[in-house]
């Protein structure tokens, strides 16, 4: 490595977070540890009914007799899962507030400098939000509008209230509690996180977007979101997250269901910002998500696309079960580590149904003494008729302390099924550099458009309303190459 | 002002000599030709000039502006005025040229303390002078040189060069790959960017691109070294009989 | 018989009984696998076998040495026949040849770069009883035929060593000559020295009732060359893992692999390229037809490590699946921690090639020839690399492999 290309990573490696500050408000939580008490505080608080307390209690003793599962490229202490807060809420927020005026003025704030405006008169023009910090929604922006259309965009803690059929009906049925022990913790201990219904054949007009915040300190945040579009339809998603930087390690573990009914279609956005820890891998985000979309119905489709530059610890496999014959999925995925980061992310698609088709696209990074993995499934059953995949998975290394490494599980039980894989690995092009230089570009300049291009397959996929905001938490990693 | 001076400058690669006490000077407005047999050192010149870190020079000075080329970096050079049109320009995925483009002209405007030029102007900047070359604009929303032909990569440097109006363009066989036509709007191009300010450097191979564009000078290379310097007579010698009598 | 009754009953079999450390050894993996002391989900030695045929297999084993014999076709081609494990004693300038038996212990036990985290190679380690030992000296260049023969009902666990020294040149043959029930757990330990080109071909058809678990780990020193080539038109259980280390700058090593499936033949693969050194290239592509209800699994591996910089690593994985009943899994890695490297994979999986079919056909060839025709030219290309007889004997075989495919 020359000398220009380690100034360059020693400018990354100092780029500092800038969404680390902390939002000093008091919060309401109850003793840290996990036992039935907290799950039934945490249903008490939410007003449940009963059958939702017996649901999670059920998973909380599924989730006891599980381990966590260890496959993962990963290396991390032991979470000590008594040593977490389950609960945090914004003093006030004992109800959710009907409207902004009833909102903490520094909560409002806090948003204002993610970016993310609430007040109405603000309000990301033809995107709704729903922005939730620690465990609970703080406002969800636009819902005059959609109720119109008949589409609910609600946290899921008044989804339970208001649509239980739903919610009972379509609740662990992507991801059973009991598949592994993430998926079990979420289910017993989540607190709050989206909801969303899109009616038969309605398109909804706008992106609907959550933003999560990990505002109080070794707080747990397990949110949990709920997407049904039914025959028909059509919903854009986009999540973004921030936390505050800090010196312990904070648990993130997620779980998004996706049902896409016949004709239906979902496009689900992450760009992940958590706090990623500091140079020297103190602190950060532990992150492990469970994602996984349904292709139901017959012509549906769903499609991942994720921007992954945060956390100190992901391990997050977005996937699709393509159950409807003619049913697509896609995966489209940068993911950038540095410093002491470690990422383990990809994604599963299962061909159920015939004439499924799956797509992905992978970009991996590597910078400083990170680690990332891309761990990919793709499989197609027997019946999965003419289902065709094309997998394409590259990596770029900038710097020899870090590794990037591919491992993709491909299992074909079916003759007529086409997979397709192909995979590279390669370090920044000195050529590219010397091009850009020879341009009048600076070294890191170079890099930046360079890596830019490398991940231009998947940016692009970005809904257009976010591109802005994307390119704005994305641009931490890739300092000037977004543009 | 010394425009360019080479002096006694030695370079190998990998251990390897390749340029042996190699001299040059080129003043203001002069336009050179470069020729010699492949393997002779052109391309090395050309990529040492522009700062290509692969090449190590082991002594000998090259003056530029009044200032020590060699202390320079690679976009330091290109800010001062210096341009390399590539011999084999490389394909960058995923990068389109109105940013890369926008980028690089501001670089230098910068460095020359003059404003820079808003995104608005560029694009039609862009487009007019891509159009005098014959590139199509669907050709401008592809990522750089990505499956470009031969043809297509050379014009395509061309238009960057008349976007960042180098005071001092090296050319590393632009004519090579060109049919007719293709070298017909290159040399067109290079010829309407002429001027009293700026020179050039023309590497080239055949006579033919000379045809086109009237050096006042012509060298030949050999070994690593000017064996020869003359006229254009100089290139009409050697298409008739090589490289051998030099 | 059971996995354990084996162990205790048949230890007068084994070889390198009175040592201490082996007999440690053995007595610490047999403990491991009877306390199922391992992964048996994610376990990639275990991939498509039966436990059941690794914990109660009848154990039978008698050393014959009579029948092993050296022959000479002419001063650099050689033909080694291998009788139950057992070789003869050998030796002249080119070459020497030792029972595993006359190995004293601490070269043993120094060569031996067998992978530990490998269940199959457990079973080698606790029931060893034959292997060999070859020499290939300086400077020669030899081509070696070397035939294992398997008497009915054996079960042989084979360890074996052959060192190629520097600057040799060698084509090395294996063939399988396996009559009946026989269960054949063979290693190899090859090392190559410096400017040595190696040149491996396998090749293995056997019948049904056999099975073969063959493992290699090969390791290149400075500027030596590995090229292995494996054919298996088996009808019995294969297992194919071959591991290389390219420990010296500038080595190279290829693993190719081929094979051909039918009725309910199965085939476990892997392939495992380990850069520990700069400038070296690898190379790993595996291709398998399946028919019928077999079944495969292939893993390919390349792994980086962090000072082996100017890397080139490729793997190439294709599986042309027949049927409806037949299933393949693939697994293709790439482990990189050194920057300056150009590592790729590729893999497919899919049935013939429809648009050539078509193609074919609209030119008047039946659906059978046309058939026969992709499958072949499939393969086509890497029996050109290979000397003459052997490239006939596999064309025959395929032709075999085809002509079953038809009726
Ligand atoms: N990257 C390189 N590594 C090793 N040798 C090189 C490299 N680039 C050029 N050379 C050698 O330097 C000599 C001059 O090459 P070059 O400058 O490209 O000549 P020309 O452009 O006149 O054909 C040739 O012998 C060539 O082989
Ligand atoms: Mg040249």
């Amino acid at each position: 490595m020359d000398t220009k290309t380690s100034q360059t990573l020693d400018k990354y490696a100092q780029d500092k977070y800038k969404y680390g500050f902390v939002t000093d408000i008091e919060s309401n939580r109850p003793k840290k540890g996990l036992d039935e008490d907290i799950i039934t505080f945490i249903s008490q608080k939410k007003n449940e009914p009963k059958w939702m307390l017996t649901w999670r209690l059920d998973c909380y003793k599924k989730w006891l007799k599980m381990s966590d599962p260890q496959w993962a490229n990963l290396k991390f202490p032991e979470i000590d899962y008594q040593d977490i807060y389950y609960y945090s809420a914004p003093k006030g927020f004992e109800e959710k507030p009907k409207d902004l005026s009833e909102v903490d003025p520094k909560l409002i704030e806090t948003y204002n400098k993610l970016g993310i405006p609430l007040e109405e008169q603000k309000v990301l023009a033809g995107v709704a939000v729903d922005a939730v910090f620690d465990s609970v929604s703080v406002a969800t922006t636009y819902k005059g509008e959609l109720e119109k259309l008949g589409i609910v965009f609600c946290s899921i803690s008044e989804a339970v209230q208001k649509h239980p059929e739903l919610v009972k009906k379509y609740l662990g049925s992507v991801i059973p509690p009991g598949d592994h022990s993430f998926s079990a913790l979420n289910s017993a201990v989540f607190t709050d996180g989206s909801f969303v219904y899109v009616p038969e054949n309605v398109k909804c007009p706008m992106e609907l977007s959550t933003y999560f915040r990990i505002n109080a300190e070794e707080t747990g945040q397990f949110e949990r979101t709920l997407i049904i579009a039914d025959k028909g339809s059509y919903v854009s998603y986009l999540e973004g997250c921030t936390a505050p930087q800090r010196d312990t390690n904070q648990l993130h573990a997620a779980n998004v269901e996706l049902i896409a009914l016949e004709d239906a279609e979902i496009k689900y956005s992450t760009v992940q910002n958590w706090y990623p820890g500091d140079e020297d891998g103190k602190g950060g985000i532990y992150n492990f998500v469970t994602k996984r979309g349904l292709c139901k119905g017959k012509n549906s489709k769903i499609s991942w696309t994720q921007v992954e530059t945060g956390s100190a610890i992901t391990w997050k496999y977005p996937s699709c079960i393509l159950k409807g014959d003619n049913s697509i999925g896609e995966f489209y995925s940068v993911a950038i580590t540095n410093n002491f980061q470690q990422a383990d992310t990809g994604t599963k698609m299962t061909h159920i149904g015939k004439n499924t088709r799956s797509k992905i696209i992978s970009k991996g990074i590597s910078l400083g003494h990170s680690q990332n993995t891309y761990r990919g499934n793709v499989s197609f059953l027997r019946k999965a008729d003419k289902a065709r995949n094309y997998t394409q998975c590259d990596s770029l290394l900038v710097g020899n302390k870090c590794g990037a490494h591919t491992i993709p599980y491909i299992d074909s039980k079916n003759n007529s099924a086409i997979v397709e894989h192909e995979a590279s690995t390669s370090k920044i092009n000195e050529g590219q550099l010397y091009y850009c230089r020879q341009r009048g570009l600076s070294h890191e300049e170079a890099v930046s458009l360079i890596v830019n291009g490398f991940c231009k397959q998947v940016l692009q996929e970005l809904p257009m309303e976010f591109a802005v905001e994307a390119q704005k938490l994305v641009s931490i990693s890739l300092e000037g190459s977004v543009g | 002002m010394i425009f360019l001076n080479i002096n006694n400058l030695n370079v190998s690669i990998e251990g390897k000599k390749i340029l042996n006490d190699f001299n040059i000077t080129i003043n203001e407005g002069e336009v050179h030709a470069l020729m010699g047999p492949n393997g002779s050192g052109k391309s090395t010149l050309a990529n040492v000039l522009a700062g290509n870190e692969d090449y190590e020079v082991n002594s000998g000075k090259v003056i530029f502006k009044d200032v020590d080329l060699l202390d320079l970096n690679i976009e330091e050079r290109a800010q001062k005025g210096l341009f390399l049109a590539f011999q084999y320009p490389v394909e960058i995925p995923g990068v389109n040229i109105t940013p890369f483009l926008h980028a690089s002209i501001n670089s230098k405007l910068k460095n020359e303390k003059k404003p820079e030029i808003d995104n608005l102007s560029f694009t039609k900047l862009l487009r007019k002078n891509a159009e005098e070359l014959g590139i199509s604009s669907d050709m401008l929303k592809r990522s750089i040189n990505t499956g470009f032909s031969g043809g297509e990569k050379k014009r395509y440097e061309i238009l960057q060069m008349s976007i960042l109006n180098p005071e001092f363009a090296v050319f590393d066989e632009t004519d090579s790959g060109l049919d007719v036509d293709a070298l017909r709007i290159v040399t067109e191009g290079i010829n309407k960017f002429k001027n009293p300010k700026n020179s050039f450097l023309i590497i080239t191979h055949y006579q033919k691109l000379l045809e086109y564009i009237h050096p006042d000078y012509v060298h030949v290379m050999r070994n690593g070294k000017i064996v020869k310097s003359g006229d254009i007579s100089l290139a009409t010698e050697i298409e008739a009989s090589g490289y051998q009598n030099f | 018989m059971t996995f354990e009754n084996n162990f205790i009953n048949h230890s007068k079999e084994y070889i390198f009984l009175d040592n201490d450390i082996l007999s440690n050894q053995r007595k610490k993996i047999f403990k491991k696998i009877i306390q199922k002391n391992y992964d048996k989900k994610n376990n990639e030695s275990l991939k498509n076998i039966t436990i059941s045929d690794l914990s109660k297999f009848n154990y039978f084993y008698k050393p014959i040495q009579e029948k092993s014999q050296v022959s000479l076709i002419d001063d650099f081609n050689y033909e080694i026949k291998v009788v139950n494990g057992i070789c003869k004693n050998y030796e002249d300038d080119n070459i020497e040849i030792r029972n595993l038996t006359s190995l004293d212990f601490k070269s043993f036990l120094n060569q031996d770069n067998s992978n530990v985290d490998d269940i199959i190679i457990d079973f080698n380690k606790i029931f060893l009883n034959s292997g060999f030992f070859f020499n290939i000296k300086s400077n020669t260049k030899l081509h070696i035929r070397l035939i294992h023969d398997t008497s009915d009902n054996f079960t042989i666990f084979q360890n074996n060593f052959i060192n190629f020294k520097k600057k040799s040149e060698v084509q090395l043959e294996d063939h399988f000559n396996l009559t009946n029930n026989s269960i054949n757990n063979i290693n190899y330990n090859i090392s190559i020295e410096e400017y040595a080109v190696i040149k491996h071909n396998i090749f293995q058809n056997f019948a049904n009732s056999n099975k073969l678990y063959l493992t290699s780990n090969t390791v290149c020193e400075k500027n030596s060359s590995y090229n292995q080539n494996t054919y298996n038109f088996s009808d019995g259980f294969v297992r194919n893992f071959h591991h290389a280390y390219l420990n010296g700058e500038f080595s190279n090593a290829s693993l190719y692999g081929c094979f051909f499936l039918k009725n309910k033949n199965v085939c476990s693969n892997k392939t495992n390229i380990i850069h520990n050194a700069e400038n070296c290239v690898s190379d790993q592509t595996y291709k398998g037809i399946l028919n019928d209800y077999s079944k495969a699994n292939y893993y390919s591996n390349t792994f980086v490590s962090e000072n082996a910089q100017k890397t080139e690593g490729y793997q190439l994985s294709k599986g042309i699946l027949l049927t409806d009943n037949c299933s393949f899994f693939s697994k293709p890695e790439l482990k990189i921690f050194a920057d300056d490297v150009k590592c790729s994979h590729g893999s497919t999986i899919g049935p013939v090639d429809e648009s050539a079919l078509y193609y074919l056909r609209s030119r008047g060839i039946s659906k059978n020839e046309a058939m026969k025709m992709i499958i072949s030219s499939f393969i086509e290309e890497d029996l050109q690399n290979l000397d003459k007889d052997i490239a006939e004997k596999i064309s025959n075989n395929l032709s075999d492999y085809l002509n079953c495919l038809v009726k």
